[in-house]
């Protein structure tokens, strides 16, 4: 274990928020065992009320935890000025068995915060609490994952090492390399850029069709194939180089940091996407699914034009 | 956002200017101490790197027992074999007491080989003078014990060695120079009683800086009694020690974090019948639980963004305007020779980003508890 | 319009320390009518006006306002219950006495999707329909006490709710201002809105009322 300030303040949020979490996971126990809109006690009077401290507490901790996640890569990216062969975030996740995971359920429970808020917003449109029970059993699962979460964390910056050559994300990502992505490197980009597009095509199918479970289903479909392609077909377009496949160095500011446009779009389509299953019986009307696939439009176009641009100024194809 | 909750908030918070005051001032003080903290240190590290990019790209040392010994010279030359390495250089270099002003000085021998390293060497070599040029640091200690033109060296023989200084060179990276002595390498070998088939240490030039690493390695494995030191190892290490520094800091803050964060819960705790009442009336004309918690966090919010602007803004003069008085020693250390330089100013989102996540949602969780139970008040017994 | 149904509300209901407000009250009051809660202080008069303001619930029965139910509501729909229908005048009036006449009266607009420029429109047309607009930007602390008046009661109107609930209006007025406030309620209730005040002032007695109902230690009785 070695500390650097960043290391020290992503600690800190995350054990800010366990606290508050631990707050709100007491209460939603507690409504578990003994909500009843019915009964008039004054228990139950007091279970409504700690109900609204639990739901301020999760909404807090989302909006730190989106931003927090930004931070934890520049926290990363900063690593690796002191990691010796890292060149960005993708070798400091990488530098031990805990990074990829952790990185991963990072963004998992932010989506799962997410849908707990809509549902959230649902059960105070209802006339009588119907989804409280509920959403305090679906936060008893996201608990039990942000304290995975915080797990693995400690684990992962406790065993990097800064003595240890770890790999840049030229060998990471490379189709020859031997890395955790090997499987997924052996296809050929051509395909993976033809199974994104068959899948965007396909979302356009659902929104026309109104089609929500379908939509909902693609855009979790949507999010790894739009990685994947990200990391093995567009990137190469994006730095001009044949051999750079990053999902991290696109944050950086020699790419006018792009990156953080593209998975803003890329997260809010998505996490739109994936709700809209859910919205015509929590919020009572469908989600417009022209909104999320508008998103989902605006990363397809621009990560398009990246392509079409260079082959415009240097007539090859990169793969 | 709600903009009528907005400029609600801004009319609330005047009116309790004095009770708000009180948090804001103590939180100001704690993103005003973090901020500080951090612009040194960045400060610190910033010319570090400046001095480093001056740095030859492999050092190569002799050690036996864990101990610096000269190199042969001769190894200079089986070194140059190596492919990929453009150029090698023996250096004459050390420390020379000074003991009626009771500092070192760092000394380091020139040769007309070693021309293109830096450009303020380059101008002293063509300039083809006898003698020593010296540091800011070194001038100031020299001037103070009446050495205007010449000093006198003592050798390990004993005998007294007399050179003239002809000049102190530019002072842009002071931190490391201020207190180094440039002179001839034969002078050097003279002070430090070498002899002529040794020198201090190797460094290196390679014609592709990708390869430094390559090329460190086999260095390693000609001569196994040797330390192979990149540049990159040199600026990881120093890039350590510094966040190592900071975070130790940071560690050591978390005291006065936790004891803030107490400050903040009891402050926003103690509720006055007014402000339960106020509460009530809110509610009774139609405030929900969620409207009142939306306004209470607000407000909040508000003296956080403005602390914490006010913070960094504060830090900044501090640092940069006042040169940091007290705590920049917590970085760089007393030394007679070394302190006065000057703190350069650094502007870094990701440093901005840091002081914003390392003070301000700590505040805002403090009053998560509080403010939920003032929301929550019952507005029949409150207007009773 | 506004009916309880065996109301009973008990504090710290289930404890040794429980007290007995309101027991079991039967009352209806019709669209339009001006109906007077007269009893001494502390007779469940103010827990009368809270049931039906749903500001609180009842520990027995049901409160009724236009057939809906709203003796049980969750937070979110009795506030959007007490924006449309309920208009509220407190005891002294209850201002916030360090904003602006203009912030007060826009307080019940706060939290609604209305925009500022409809807002401010809204507090503009009420203010000088109670002829305080003059005073818009004025500290409420530097008011004069029929000032007070008419801006407490513009701001139970922005929202233009057709019931109004008065506790204790004219506690502490002089007789001149108190007569004013009898005029505006008067007026008030030519328009049409029904309203219930809450008082053991004498002076009421003088008003045009539809009905009077005596409170006495947590039970209500018609005259």
């Amino acid at each position: 274990m070695f500390f650097t300030p960043e290391i020290v303040i992503s600690l800190l949020i995350d054990t800010l928020s366990l606290l508050l979490l631990a707050i709100a996971f007491v209460v939603a126990v507690r409504i578990l065992l003994w909500f009843d809109y019915g009964s008039d006690t004054s228990r139950q009077y007091a279970l409504e009320r700690q109900s609204y401290l639990a739901s301020t507490i999760v909404a807090f901790v989302l909006a730190v935890k989106i931003p927090a996640i930004f931070y934890f890569i520049y926290t990363l990216d900063r690593l690796s000025l002191v990691i010796p062969g890292a060149m960005c975030a993708a070798g400091v996740v990488t530098a031990n068995e805990y990074g990829v995971w952790l990185f991963m359920l990072k963004i998992v429970n932010i989506y799962l915060f997410g849908l707990w808020l809509v549902l959230h917003i649902a059960d105070l449109h209802t006339s009588n609490y119907h989804y409280t029970r509920a959403k305090f059993a679906f936060f008893l699962l996201i608990f039990i994952l942000v304290l995975l979460e915080f797990v693995l964390e400690l684990l992962y910056f406790g065993h990097l090492d800064i003595s240890q050559v770890v790999s840049c994300c030229g060998t990471l990502f490379n189709r020859a390399a031997h890395s955790p992505l090997a499987l997924v490197a052996a296809i050929d980009p051509k395909v993976i850029a033809g199974a994104f597009y068959a899948l965007y095509a396909a979302l356009l199918i659902a929104a026309l069709a109104k089609k929500e479970w379908l939509f909902s289903l693609l855009s979790l479909l949507f999010l790894p194939a739009a990685t994947v392609a990200l990391i093995f077909f567009f990137s190469p377009y994006i730095y001009e180089l044949p051999t750079h496949h990053c999902p991290f160095c696109i944050l950086q500011p020699e790419y006018h940091y792009i990156g953080y446009l593209l998975y803003a779009l890329l997260f809010i389509g998505t996490f739109l996407g994936i709700a809209s299953a859910f919205w015509p019986k929590w919020m009572k009307k469908p989600l417009n699914l022209w909104i999320p696939f508008g998103f989902d439009t605006l990363f397809v176009g621009i990560v398009s034009f990246y392509v079409l641009y260079y082959y415009y100024q240097n007539h090859v194809w990169l793969l | 956002m709600n903009l009528k909750m907005l400029a609600f908030a801004l009319s609330f918070l005047r009116r309790r200017l004095w009770k708000n005051l009180a948090v804001f001032f103590v939180f100001w003080a704690l993103i005003f101490l973090v901020s500080s903290a951090f612009l040194i240190a960045a400060s610190i590290k910033k010319e570090l790197f400046a001095t480093l990019e001056e740095l030859p790209q492999i050092f190569v040392q002799r050690t036996i027992a864990g101990r610096l010994l000269p190199s042969p010279v001769a190894r200079i030359e089986k070194i140059e074999q190596i492919e990929g390495v453009e150029a090698a250089y023996g250096r004459v270099w050390g420390y020379y007491y000074f003991p009626a002003a009771g500092v070192n000085f760092s000394i380091v021998g020139l040769d007309m080989d070693m021309a293109g390293f830096t450009p303020w060497m380059d101008e002293i070599l063509a300039s083809g003078k006898e003698g020593m040029v010296v540091g800011e640091g070194v001038k100031r200690v020299l001037l103070s014990h009446y050495y205007k033109e010449y000093f006198n060296f003592i050798t390990p023989s004993g005998d007294f060695l007399k050179v003239p200084l002809v000049g102190a060179f530019p002072a842009h990276t002071e931190l490391e120079s201020s207190d180094t002595i440039l002179l001839p390498m034969q002078t050097a070998r003279k002070i430090f009683g070498m002899p002529q088939d040794q020198v201090s240490d190797i460094t290196v030039r390679v014609n592709n800086p990708k390869e430094i690493a390559t090329i460190a390695a086999k260095i390693r494995v000609l001569y196994p009694d040797s330390r192979v030191l990149t540049r990159f190892d040199i600026n990881a290490a120093y890039q350590n020690v510094f966040d190592y520094k900071s975070g130790l800091f940071l560690a050591l803050m978390l005291g006065a974090f936790f004891a803030f964060f107490i400050l903040v819960f009891e402050k926003m705790s103690s509720v006055g019948k007014e402000e339960r009442r106020e509460i009530a009336i809110l509610k009774a004309l139609g405030w929900r639980i969620g409207d009142v918690l939306r306004l209470k966090f607000l407000e909040s919010s508000l003296i956080a963004i403005f602390a914490y602007g006010l913070g960094v803004v504060g830090a900044y003069f501090f640092v940069y305007s006042m040169q940091a008085p007290l705590l920049r020693n917590l970085f760089t250390g007393f030394s007679v020779l070394k302190p006065r330089f000057e703190l350069i100013p650094v502007l870094d989102i990701g440093l901005l980003l840091s002081i914003f996540f390392a003070t301000v949602p700590l505040y805002l969780a403090a009053t998560i508890v509080p403010t939920w139970r003032s929301s929550v008040i019952d507005p029949e017994e409150a207007l009773r | 319009m506004i009916e309880l149904k065996n109301v009973s509300k008990i504090y710290n209901y289930g404890t040794p320390k429980a007290v007995v407000a309101l027991e079991d009250v039967n009352l209806y009051i019709g669209k339009g009518e001006l109906v007077l809660l007269m009893g001494p202080s502390g007779s469940g008069k103010s827990t009368l006006l809270s049931l039906i303001a749903a500001l609180t619930r009842p520990t027995k029965g049901i409160v009724k306002v236009e057939n809906k139910i709203v003796s049980k509501l969750p937070d979110h729909f009795a506030a959007l219950y007490r924006r449309e229908w309920i208009g509220f005048i407190f005891q002294r009036f209850n201002l916030i006495e360090e904003l602006s006449v203009l912030e007060n009266v826009l307080l019940p607009l706060v939290p609604t999707p209305l925009s500022i420029a409809r807002s401010e429109e809204r507090g503009w047309e009420i203010m000088e329909r109670f002829a305080i607009e003059h005073k818009a930007h004025t500290q409420v602390s530097k008011l004069s006490g029929g000032e007070r008046q008419r801006v407490a009661i513009a701001r139970s109107l922005v929202l233009d709710p057709p019931i109004i609930l008065a506790d204790e209006p004219t506690a502490n007025l002089d007789s001149t201002l108190a007569q004013q406030f009898l005029l505006l309620l008067e007026k008030l209730h030519e328009q049409g809105k029904t309203i219930v005040v809450a008082t053991h002032d004498p002076r009421f007695e003088s008003l045009h009322v539809d009905r009077i109902a005596k409170v006495e230690e947590g039970h209500v009785f018609y005259t």
